[in-house]
């Protein structure tokens, strides 16, 4: 009796491995149509022009997280750019791969671009020191290793592209100083305490309000970059200082928390810094009118475009900075209107296209 | 033809995760030719180490009845502890060890007693803890560094025959082997059974929750020592994926919910499953956005059967 119930779970077991596996096998087939990546001859760092042609790049884009809309918009620039390479032969495919959060799974997803032998790894890492061994494991064996966004801290990688973290947080910080005349209370929202980008920006800013004895930080608040859980931080510290001169935010998301409740309470139109996040550029141009001023960097979603371009420079034996400084884009109370009315949504990050002058100029001259 | 495989009980329950695992491993050979090379094993081995040592903590608990949802935050701790007590001496790298895993101990005897002698259910004492330990992780490693020392990150990551993600993995389940046969041992599998019936019949069961607590503390410490080694550093948010990464694994591998049930093999076996899943998943190049679709999918259907077949055997006994 207890073999047959043995026999029976067995074959069920098996049955539902073997169409796993029938599965896999397909994906096997289809995907070997179209990738030579495996090739041993695939790290191509040498100048080679020429040779870029017999052999298209398969380069993979490592993320923390895809989800979210900056994410996603980021994949499409990056997409976008993968379609105009494989247009001039010279890439077969961009793949990308989401760690969710997860920066253990990110490793193992890294280690599998290794072991598959891509061409190129663009990384937009989840942790600033714990993807280094791993990063570093990929240069040495050949394959340059691009870095936007959240970098990794090591050095030992072919490139970071990006703009300056800490400047972010300085040029806010300038522009709230100035707005009040270098005195005055602030309320600080910080993202999630421990995230490096979160704790450079605010290193950023607190260098320049250090800078005048009369700007009093009353509040430093830590959220989650997003709606909820940042209007949860701020009602109470409102609440607790009616009497604040500005707020110093460093997402947008944070920033649109920040006005409605300013609003909620019926409290003056402080300014408020921000970023381009469209549910809160929005706002401000609505707000704009009855005096409320604010000043918004951009994380430029082009990024991932421009780190693309960044690696088939490497890989075709191009020179390439090991550090390039994206100048931050902003927007202020004058250039709003160049983004806003538009038919995205709130959850949008309106951004201007990137054009191969800007990239030449970004990325420098092709110099052999 | 199923008589040649009169395997001793406690292999005979595992004989469907053994059959899934097979396949998995066929599936993932065929996708990763290089899959059994030694360097692919160590890097594999270094990969899958610390979901094994966290899933094995949280089934020395679930043994109990019991669960721990403070294991991820228990790893970050133990991560950043490592990365800020270790010098670059032979002897500086064994004290962080040593210092690492009793800090580890101590996190499991403090939920232990709360979960105890507070009389608290687990679930809230263990949730409110996780909390309290990433926050202590933040303060002892505010931004992801800290030091590990190159040599002990190099025994980590380097290729060997015997690989140092294996050797964590080894000392700590060959010490579960002998100690689920000791006194303290069966008192923690006779406790997740029926707690009354093991009290009425004179087993300290308040200790043996302790214990497992305790012992999963170390697990998770060790856990934690070597993913410092792994990434070099410490992050004091690198565990929160864990906790729940754990619970699945533990139940993949046929840990009851109820307690009492299940073998640390399985656990180690569902661990490898949920890590070696997210490399197939690349490999088959299934869409990123896929991918957790799909690793839900096959984790729900092979937990489905697995409750069919208990439920089946419990209906019968």
């Amino acid at each position: 009796m207890k073999t047959g119930k043995l026999k029976r779970l067995t074959l069920t077991a098996a049955v539902l491995s073997l169409t796993l596996f029938a599965a896999a096998c397909g994906q096997i087939k289809e995907n070997s149509d179209a990738s030579p990546s495996v090739s041993p001859a695939a790290s191509g760092q040498a100048g080679q022009t020429a040779a870029a042609q017999d052999h298209k790049y398969v380069i993979g884009w490592s993320t923390i997280y895809l989800t979210p809309s900056w994410m996603q918009e980021t994949n499409k620039f990056l997409t976008d750019r993968a379609e105009y390479w494989k247009s001039q032969g010279v890439l077969d495919k961009v793949v990308v791969t989401n760690a969710n959060g997860d920066t253990s799974v990110q490793i193992s997803q890294i280690e599998n671009m290794i072991s598959q032998k891509y061409d190129a790894i663009l990384v937009d890492a989840g942790s600033a020191t714990a993807l280094n061994p791993v990063l570093e494991k990929a240069v040495n064996a050949g394959i340059p290793v691009v870095a936007f966004d959240s970098l990794p801290s090591t050095d030992k990688i072919t490139s970071k592209v990006n703009p300056d973290t800490k400047e972010w947080g300085s040029v806010m910080a300038q522009w709230l100083a100035d707005k009040l005349g270098g005195k005055g209370k602030v309320i600080a929202m910080n993202g999630p305490a421990g995230v490096a980008v979160s704790e450079e920006r605010w290193a950023g800013a607190k260098e320049v309000f250090d800078q005048y004895p009369d700007i009093k930080i009353v509040a430093n608040l830590h959220s989650e970059y997003n709606e909820g859980p940042a209007m949860q931080a701020i009602l109470p510290a409102l609440d607790a200082n009616p009497d604040v001169d500005g707020i110093f935010s460093q997402g947008g998301s944070m920033s649109s928390a920040a006005i409605k409740a300013i609003q909620q309470k019926n409290m003056k139109l402080i300014p408020v810094t921000g970023e381009n996040y469209n549910g809160y550029l929005k706002q401000w141009n609505d707000l704009l009118p009855k005096g409320f001023s604010s000043f918004a960097p951009a994380n430029p979603n082009w990024l991932s475009a421009l780190s693309l371009d960044q690696a088939i420079r490497a890989l075709q034996g191009y020179k390439v900075e090991k550090v390039v400084k994206v100048k931050l884009p902003t927007i202020d109370d004058n250039t709003l209107k160049d983004y806003v009315p538009n038919d995205y949504p709130d959850d949008y990050f309106p951004i201007k296209d990137l054009t191969e002058d800007e990239i030449t100029q970004i990325l420098g001259p092709l110099e052999k | 033809m199923f008589r040649v495989l009169r395997l001793p009980r406690h292999h005979r329950e595992l004989v469907p995760l053994y059959v899934f695992f097979a396949v998995l491993l066929i599936v993932n050979l065929a996708l990763d030719p290089q899959m059994f090379t030694f360097a692919r094993i160590s890097t594999l081995s270094v990969q899958f180490m610390p979901l094994i040592l966290v899933a094995m903590a949280q089934t020395a608990v679930m043994l109990t009845g019991g669960i721990d949802l403070s294991v991820g935050a228990v790893l970050s701790l133990m991560v950043s502890i490592s990365a800020v007590t270790m010098q670059d001496s032979p002897g500086g790298i064994a004290l962080s060890i040593v210092a690492t895993i009793l800090c580890g101990a101590a996190t499991g005897l403090f939920t232990g007693l709360g979960v105890t002698y507070g009389r608290l259910p687990a679930i809230i004492v263990t949730l409110a803890t996780s909390y309290l330990w990433h926050g202590v992780a933040l303060l002892v490693l505010p931004v992801p560094g800290g030091h590990v020392a190159p040599t002990f990150t190099g025994w980590v990551t380097s290729v060997a025959v015997v690989p140092a993600g294996v050797i964590l993995v080894v000392i700590p389940l060959l010490f579960w082997k002998f100690f689920k046969n000791t006194r303290p041992g069966v008192s923690l599998y006779a406790t997740g059974n029926n707690a009354h019936a093991a009290y009425v019949n004179g087993i300290r069961t308040n200790r043996a929750r302790i214990t497992a607590y305790v012992l999963a503390g170390v697990f998770t410490a060790v856990a934690g020592v070597g993913l410092s080694g792994q990434i070099g550093s410490g992050d004091p948010n690198i565990g929160s994926p864990y906790t729940l990464n754990s619970v699945a694994a533990s139940i993949l591998g046929g840990i009851s919910f109820l307690g009492g049930q299940g073998q640390m093999k399985g656990t180690v076996i569902g661990a490898i499953i949920v890590g070696s899943l997210m490399n197939i998943l690349f490999f088959a190049g299934i869409s990123p956005f896929y991918q957790y679709v799909v690793q839900g999918l096959i984790l729900v259907v092979a937990i489905g059967l697995k409750t069919i077949a208990q439920g089946r055997k419990g209906g019968q006994a």
